[in-house]
């Protein structure tokens, strides 16, 4: 196959920048969440990129080592979003806003 | 070690998890009420019943921890380690993990007691709490014994998730809610963050564990330094050191203060015990590369967190201020970067978990009727109704800012000494500086309570569980930091003792 | 360019242009969890290409199945009055052109330094069969990794209780 794994690497960087830029610049709490999963992906694709790369050094084992990482991050990323969205529908029912910056009690 | 599944490695975290599992269980199990028709169904009981069922359970979470602690000490004293896995071990039990386990777990236990009259008095009553509370030491636990960077991401989320829960557990206030969402946000993003460091790692060195990226390092170049820095700026995130802060004080002061208690001490000891673990274990011939970036790093968050403290008028946010600031000074111990500097650093830990632990408390026990005085006011004129409390409150502050005679000032004493040592001076004088700096807002709560006029009604009682923490709070800074130059048998030279030989193991 | 590179540029150009989508373009909630759910999907061909089929099927499975439809399921159950995210930044057109321009440029900026940094050049090394399938991944995570998969329980179980002690409605 002909993809150099540069260009792998190169669209993940870029999928986490544009992922972490748009939690930083987004108001809205659930676009903000999306972003947050978006870099996530941006980490499995550069760790499945690199398992791939590994895979001709390292042998038995730890050979899907990367892959093995990206299942555990999709785990986790799932709790992460229910109890994201929990702690969202507790705050809504007090609150009827999903801007960060009507979230003003506490100085953002 | 040959091996597959070496017990021992994993007995601390396997009792607390399972006691986070058996508290979920009994909770339902004793909420359960015959209803009329005889037929056994889940109804809420009355507010006198579920005040001792939650007293039940926190029982069966302090004996869990109280197990997780014990079983911690053992292994530190037989000198065992113990990995588990074969081969490449996912989490290794040595003398660093058990220490920071047994102070972890000290921690946990002493929220728990903190727990027991606030959550009904602030009417958020729910069994869940402690399993959550407990769930999150396990992932401590985890975290502080991970030499595989999956285990410390599976650890740090374990740790992080059942903590946003618990700061917004006062799900009827808004400041609560608004407290774990702002935790949320930033500290998924941070893991986020970390999680990509991670992957540029592994994708540098081709391992995922501490000894194969520790192999791995010198032909990583360019990648592995970019994975490196992401991954620091994860972890000062998490320990909220300087460019990275803004979210404790917020967090701090939304969530409800058993949990500010429970972040505050035990969040602060696992991220540095792994940073400790990743920095000087993993990597040791980065030390000096990074040394200059961790001094000044340090120097930042022991100037504006003391600068911000000043000019907080709410409690909470003004020990959050002051938490930035002690997580300035430990940075002190790792800019040193010797065997000597991480015996202090553990010191620290161990010193910074008793009086942090006894000022929570103090707020803690003043919580009544789903209100807690967490306003400089609201202490005016206390020490003429509850002079103890009062006074211990002043002893946890005056540790705090570092009074000798105290805990604090050993504390920051061997600091001192170890950054010296490592011709670190500007770094000890700003830690003098700073720390001069902090009297002035420690202060500010004893002259409150001391020469201004009563404000507020009568204060509740101290109840037993909140007078236990506070005696073993004030015995262990007392001790700490006066008997110890006395007494060179004494508890304070075997703390120390203690924490020299967890870091004997770090070289 | 063989037919796998083709696929490979078609899906990562798809990708990015849906990540972008969702942080520059879109204006409501559902349509930026559309443009999520098209990223997740480019991925999983993505993981299939790079010899991952079981990470690209749980991908699938879980972040565009599950994760995205708890997504929609909570935009439906707040039932947001102005629909969507309020209004829309200002210099909009701007921020469209920052986003778009400024990736490129990264994009291109990374290509040209990182290039010949990898000193293995490998994805054309041979694999053992059933790399990254079932049978492989399933002696992975069961074997001498169990423990990562007891942790993830936990966390699962975790995020269990938080969630339905955060969302549920107050008896007391």
């Amino acid at each position: 196959m002909s993809i150099p794994v540069e260009h792998v690497v190169v669209l993940s960087a870029l999928l986490f920048l544009v992922g972490a830029v748009g939690a930083l610049v987004r108001r809205n709490v659930i676009v903000i969440l999306m972003c947050i999963e978006l870099m996530l992906n941006a980490g499995n694709l550069a760790l499945v990129a690199f398992n791939r790369v590994w895979s001709a050094t390292a042998e038995g084992a730890a050979l899907h080592d990367g892959q093995v990482f990206v299942m555990m991050v999709i785990a986790v990323a799932a709790a992460e979003v229910a109890v994201g969205l929990g702690i969202l529908l507790a705050l809504v029912r007090n609150r009827d806003s999903l801007n960060v910056d009507d979230v003003s009690l506490l100085r953002w | 070690m040959s091996r597959v599944l070496d017990v021992a490695a994993l007995a601390p975290l396997g009792f607390v998890a399972l006691g986070a599992m058996s508290i979920l269980l009994l909770e339902v199990a004793l909420s359960r009420r015959p209803n009329p028709e005889g037929v056994a169904a889940t109804r809420s009981p009355g507010p006198a019943a579920r005040t001792r069922i939650g007293t039940l359970l926190a029982f069966a979470a302090s004996g869990a921890l109280v197990l997780a602690i014990y079983a911690a000490c053992y292994l530190f004293e037989a000198g065992l380690q113990s990995d588990f896995g074969p081969g490449r071990p996912l989490l290794q039990l040595d003398a660093l993990s058990s220490f920071a386990i047994a102070l972890i777990g000290l921690g946990a236990l002493f929220s728990v007691w903190l727990s027991i009259t606030y959550l009904p008095a602030m009417r958020i009553l729910h069994g869940e709490y402690y399993a959550l509370l407990l769930l999150a030491t396990a992932g401590m636990f985890v975290m502080v014994s991970a030499v595989d960077l999956v285990a410390l991401y599976l650890g740090l989320e374990l740790a992080s998730l059942p903590t946003y829960a618990l700061a917004g557990f006062n799900r009827r206030k808004l400041r609560s809610n608004e407290s774990a969402l702002k935790y949320f946000l930033v500290g998924s993003f941070t893991s986020a963050v970390l999680l990509y460091g991670m992957a540029l790692l592994y994708g540098a060195t081709g391992h995922t564990d501490f000894a194969g990226i520790s192999r791995g390092f010198e032909g990583g170049g360019g990648l592995a330094l970019a994975g490196l820095a992401l991954m620091l700026a994860g972890l000062a995130l998490k320990v909220a050191a300087v460019p990275f802060h803004q979210w404790a004080p917020d967090v701090y002061e939304g969530a409800p203060t058993s949990v500010t208690a429970f972040m505050a001490v035990t969040g602060k000891a696992a991220a540095f015990v792994v940073l400790l673990r990743f920095l000087v274990l993993a990597l040791p011939e980065l030390g000096d590369r990074v040394e200059i970036l961790l001094a000044v790093l340090a120097a930042l968050t022991m100037g504006i967190g003391n600068l911000m403290a000043l000019i907080q008028d709410n409690v909470k946010r003004m020990l959050a201020y002051s938490a930035v600031a002690h997580a300035g000074y430990l940075l002190v111990g790792f800019a040193a970067g010797s065997a000597e500097a991480w015996t202090a650093v553990l010191f620290y830990l161990i010193v910074y978990l008793f009086m942090t632990v006894g000022v929570f408390c103090c707020v803690v026990a003043l919580a009544q009727g789903g209100r807690e005085w967490d306003s400089i006011d609201d202490f005016s004129g206390l020490a003429g109704r509850r002079p103890a409390l009062a006074a211990l409150l002043t002893l946890f502050l005056l540790s705090l800012a570092g009074i000798p005679g105290t805990a604090g000032f050993m504390g920051k004493f061997y600091l001192a000494v170890a950054a010296v040592n490592a011709d670190q001076i500007a770094l000890v004088l700003i830690l003098v500086a700073t720390s001069l700096v902090s009297v002035f807002y420690y202060l500010r709560l004893p002259v409150a309570m001391y020469m201004r006029r009563v404000r507020h009604g009568e204060p509740p009682e101290t109840s037993t569980s909140e007078m236990v923490v506070l005696a073993l709070c004030a015995a262990a800074v007392v001790y700490l930091g006066f008997f110890a130059q006395a007494d060179p048998a004494g508890m304070g030279i075997r703390a120390l003792d203690l924490a020299g030989r967890a870091a004997d193991f770090l070289h | 360019m063989s037919f796998e590179a083709l696929l490979f540029y078609a899906f990562g150009f798809l990708a990015l242009f849906s990540a972008l989508a969702m942080v520059c373009f879109v204006r409501h909630v559902v349509a930026g969890a559309m443009s999520l759910v098209v990223t997740m999907v480019s991925l999983a061909g993505i993981y299939v290409l790079l010899h991952a089929e079981l990470v690209a099927v749980v991908q699938i499975l879980v972040y565009a199945g599950a994760i995205v439809v708890l997504f929609l399921f909570v935009i439906m159950l707040l039932d947001l009055r102005d629909g969507g995210l309020g209004a829309p930044p200002r210099g909009q057109n701007l921020v469209k052109g920052v986003g778009v321009g400024g990736t490129v440029l990264i994009g291109a900026w990374l290509v040209a330094s990182l290039s010949g940094v990898f000193a293995v050049e490998p994805l054309s090394a041979a694999l053992p069969d059933g790399f990254g399938g079932h049978r492989a991944m399933g002696l992975a995570l069961y074997g001498d990794k169990v423990l990562l998969v007891e942790l993830s329980g936990l966390v699962l179980l975790a995020a269990i209780v938080g969630a339905v002690v955060l969302a549920m409605r107050g008896s007391e």
